[in-house]
Order: structure tokens, then sequence, then C-alpha cells
């Protein structure tokens, strides 16, 4: 079962994530800022990262780049209100993006092309 | 390699940097470049044990004066190859340094860059340092810039081996020891390697061991000189003949690949990036060497591609100017079947295989150019990007013609 961390500073964005994906088969886990993410990371080892853009705290475009600096083949998805982040290269690094939205459709087929792309390498 | 052509004026035998830089006949100003490697070595690296290579592959060794006669403060070998060798197979030479000179970092610098700066080496060679093993340049560059890069070498490197990395094709480039040693085991030195298909042979093998690699992003454009023909077909045919002749001693990694991951870049500072120069590009131009194939090359299309493919590229033949489209899906199968058709041919087959793709080529760089007329760098990005998927969406296509051929 692969381990998906939700990193996102809305409650609601969490606990629709972490039901809806655990419903699919995922060990979901969540983290509600960037504080000590790497750490975590680091502890939790999950497959895959779906990240929020903008937090409160936190640009998810920074983080997303100390994420690669350290685990330069973990998967993570960009989670956002809007497209316009793709004007920062920064947003290169990331596997995949998709707009927040209540219908995971487009999350569930963008996580599991990151995961199969992953393993089809680790083979 | 005739290993007398060595010339190690400061009688080195150990540097933890290597900075290899090849040139050929004098023709680019590799004084200026010698100069700005040594700049950014001692401004950056002072403490560390480094070295200048220069990889000479001239006809005539008018470069080794040049070279030799700089003054650097760091220390400087020369390495030059009078026989038929080319490009590809001095710098393997400089390769085989980082094992002789016991080195951990080694960086490709090409001399063809009028503005290249101290702050290059800097950005190559820092992440490194991280623990990166292979670090790739992403330059600031015009949407129409390197299209063969853009429309071909990095949609099939993309597809083929699953990792992004914008320009595998070079001209800078950074590697670490590990990395180097496991390169040189590979049997891929091939005639399209040994000239100008190294850069994408190492960023090939980059992404097949799977190490840590990156881009370094450098907020400036690569300003160099546009290759026009016949040079343009030579350089066409080495990067080509490189990507299609290694797909076979490594098909064990590209075909288990699905999709593709990103890499991380690195160096992106608070400074603005300069903007890139404007490209004229000659539509016309492309448009008749794109229509000029069919007259030499419209048999041998059938023979190489599907039915289905070639009455594409037919309706593609018929379209104005100002209709004119080339699909992503015609481009991709195209270019896998040409990747099948290269396999176990020999020389004489590949060169003309290799020189008929050249108008649909063009025919592709066409459609390109004309569809991102209106949009910004990175509107024109995201329609490239756009184009991979399609390479990677078709992958299962070229996974079938190659083992049924």
């Amino acid at each position: 079962m692969a381990k998906i961390l939700v990193v996102d500073d809305e409650e609601h964005i969490r606990l629709l994530y972490s039901e809806e994906l655990s419903e699919e088969g995922y060990e979901v886990i969540t983290a509600d800022s960037g504080y000590k993410l790497l750490e975590k990371i680091e502890k939790e080892k999950p497959d895959l990262v779906i990240l929020d853009i903008k937090m409160v705290d936190y640009n998810g475009l920074d983080l997303l780049q100390d994420i690669r600096a350290k685990f330069f083949d973990l998967p993570v998805i960009l989670s956002t209100a809007y497209d316009t982040f793709k004007e920062d290269i920064k947003s290169i690094a990331a596997d995949y993006y998709v707009v927040k939205s209540f219908d995971l459709t487009e999350l569930k087929n963008k996580i599991a092309m990151a995961l199969e792309a992953k393993y089809s390498q680790e083979e | 390699m005739n290993a007398d052509a060595q010339i190690n004026v400061n009688g080195i035998d150990q540097a933890e940097i290597i900075v290899s830089i090849p040139s050929y006949d004098g023709r680019y100003d590799l004084a200026k470049t010698v100069s700005v490697v040594d700049r950014g070595l001692s401004e950056f690296f002072s403490s560390r044990n480094s070295v200048i290579v220069n990889c000479d592959y001239s006809t005539n060794g008018a470069t080794k004066d040049i070279f030799l006669g700089t003054e650097t403060r760091i220390p400087k070998i020369y390495i030059g190859s009078q026989d038929s060798g080319g490009k590809g197979l001095v710098l393997r030479a400089s390769l085989q340094k980082v094992i002789e000179l016991n080195t951990s970092m080694f960086v490709i610098v090409e001399p063809d860059a009028s503005n290249i700066q101290p702050s290059w080496i800097h950005k190559l060679l820092e992440p490194l340092e991280k623990n990166f093993q292979f670090v790739a340049p992403l330059y600031v560059h015009h949407k129409d810039e390197d299209l063969l890069n853009s429309m071909l070498i990095y949609p099939m490197t993309r597809s083929l081996y699953g990792w992004r990395i914008r320009k595998p094709v070079g001209g800078e480039l950074a590697l670490r020891r590990e990395l180097v040693e496991r390169m040189l085991e590979m049997d891929v030195w091939n005639q399209y390697v040994n000239s100008e298909g190294l850069a994408v042979c190492l960023s090939t093998l980059a992404m097949c061991f799977r190490q840590p690699m990156c881009q370094a992003f450098i907020n400036q454009p690569r300003k160099t000189i546009r290759k026009e023909e016949p040079e343009f077909f030579s350089y066409f045919n080495d990067v080509v003949g490189t990507v299609f002749s290694l797909m076979e001693p490594l098909e064990k990694y590209w075909k288990r690949v699905k999709w593709s991951r990103p890499t991380a870049i690195l160096g992106i500072g608070s400074e603005d990036a300069e903007p890139a120069e404007e490209i004229e590009t000659d539509l016309d131009g492309l448009h008749e060497r794109f229509l000029g194939g069919f007259r030499k090359y419209e048999e041998f299309w059938r023979e190489v591609v599907s039915q289905s493919t070639y009455n594409k590229v037919q309706e593609i033949r018929n379209l104005d100017m100002n209709h004119f489209s080339f699909p992503a899906q015609t481009w991709t199968t195209i270019l896998y079947d040409f990747a099948v058709s290269f396999r176990g041919k020999d020389d004489e087959y590949r060169e003309h295989l290799i020189e008929a793709l050249l108008p649909l080529f063009y025919g592709k760089a066409l459609s390109y150019v004309r569809k991102t007329e209106r949009m910004s760098v990175q509107q024109a990005e995201d329609a490239i990007e756009t184009e991979c998927v399609v390479f990677e969406e078709n992958k299962p296509y070229l996974i079938s013609r190659w083992e049924e051929n």
C-alpha cells in the first residue's frame, strides 16, 4: 500500500483528501504546514507528497525545492487554487499539479501516474 | 587516442575538479573561455585543487598555442588528437583523466558561448557539492531556439528514460566521479557519441543510472552562433544517431520506464533573468525544405513509417503555410518508426535514414514555430510539455514495434 503525505493548511482539504484517497487503498498521513517537513518525510518515508502551494506560513514552491534537494526521486504533486504558479520556474520540479476541486478524479489519475513512473524506474 | 598528444604543463597528478573544454581549429574564442573558466574556479573554488583541460580535435593543432598561451592561475593540461576522432572522442580522453587524477568533480564547458560567465562554473559545480551526481544546464532561451532539442531530443530522451532534463544536449554539463566511472564501463561509445553526441550520451546514461540529478538554472541566454546547413546536418546526424543508437545497448533501461519524472532546479536566485535575444526563423525556408523531402525520400518514408502515418504526412504536405500543422501524434510515431528502423542496420543505411528524417523535422519545426508565434515563452514551454506527454502515451507503440522487429 502506497503511503501519501498531504501537506495543506486547510483542514477540509486534508480531510477530503484523506477520506477519498484512503478509500482508494492508500495510506494517508497529513501535515498542516511546512514546519519540519523534511524531518517528517525522513521519518515517515511517504511514497508521494501532495503539496499545497500557498500556505499561510510557507511557500509550497520553496518547500518543493527543499524536498527535491534532499529526496530527488520522491514524487510531488502540487495542489493549487490557480495555475498562475507555472510562471515560476521552481514549479518545473513537481511531477504534476492539480487545481483544487471536490472532484478528485484528476488528482487520483496523477497519483497513479506518478507512482507508476517511480516504480517503473525502480524495477 | 594518441597519448603522445598530451601536454601536462605543470605536471599535475591530482585534481579535485577538472573543467574540460573541447576545441576545433580555433573556431571560437578559446582564450576567452579559458580565462572565464579560470576566473570561475579561482573565484568560487579557490580552496580546491583544479585543472583546466583542453580537448583539442583540430586537424592542424592550431588551438594548442592559444590554450597553452592563455595566462591562468589554474594549471592546464592539453589533450590533442589529430586522428580521425571527433569531439566526443577527445572529451572521453578527458573523462579518463578523472580516474588518473583522482578527481571528484568534472565539468564540460563548450567554447561556443560568447557570453559565458564565471558564475556558470559555480552554478554547475555547486550541486555536485550537495551530492547531486549529474548537473545539466537550464538557460534562459528564446522559444524558437534549439528546435532540434525541443522537438526531438528532449521528448525522445524524456519518454525513453523517464527523466525531464530539458537540455540533454549540453553545452555545459557537470558530473561526479562515481558516475564517470560507471559511464566509462558502458559499451556505448560509438561513432555518433564520439562526434557531437557525447553530451546526449552522458545525459542519457545519468538517467539510466537513476542517480541524483538536477538542472542548474543559468539566468542568462546562452549566446552562440546558430548552426546552418551543412554543419547543421552533421550535428543533426550525430545527436539523432546518438539517441537512436543508444536504444540498443540501453534497451533494458528504457523499456521498463513509464511516464516521466521531474528533476530538481538549483541556482534560482533573486536576481532577474536576462531576456533572450529575438530570433527570426525562416518559415518559408523550413516549408521548402519539408516539401523538398518528398522529391527525394517519399518512397523511403513509405518503407519506414506505418501506412496511416504516411497518409498523414501526405495530408500535411497539402496544407498551405497559413494552415500548416504537424500533429504531435504523427511526429511521435514517425520518430518511433525511425528509431525501430535504425536498429541493427549498417552505417550506410543509418546515414540515409537520418538524412531522410531531416525534412520531416523541418516540417515539425515549422509547425511549432507557427503554433507558438503569439505565445509567451511559458506558453510555448507548456506546448512542448503537452507534446512530450504524447510521446509518453505512445511508448507502448514503440515497445510493440521494437519487439516485433
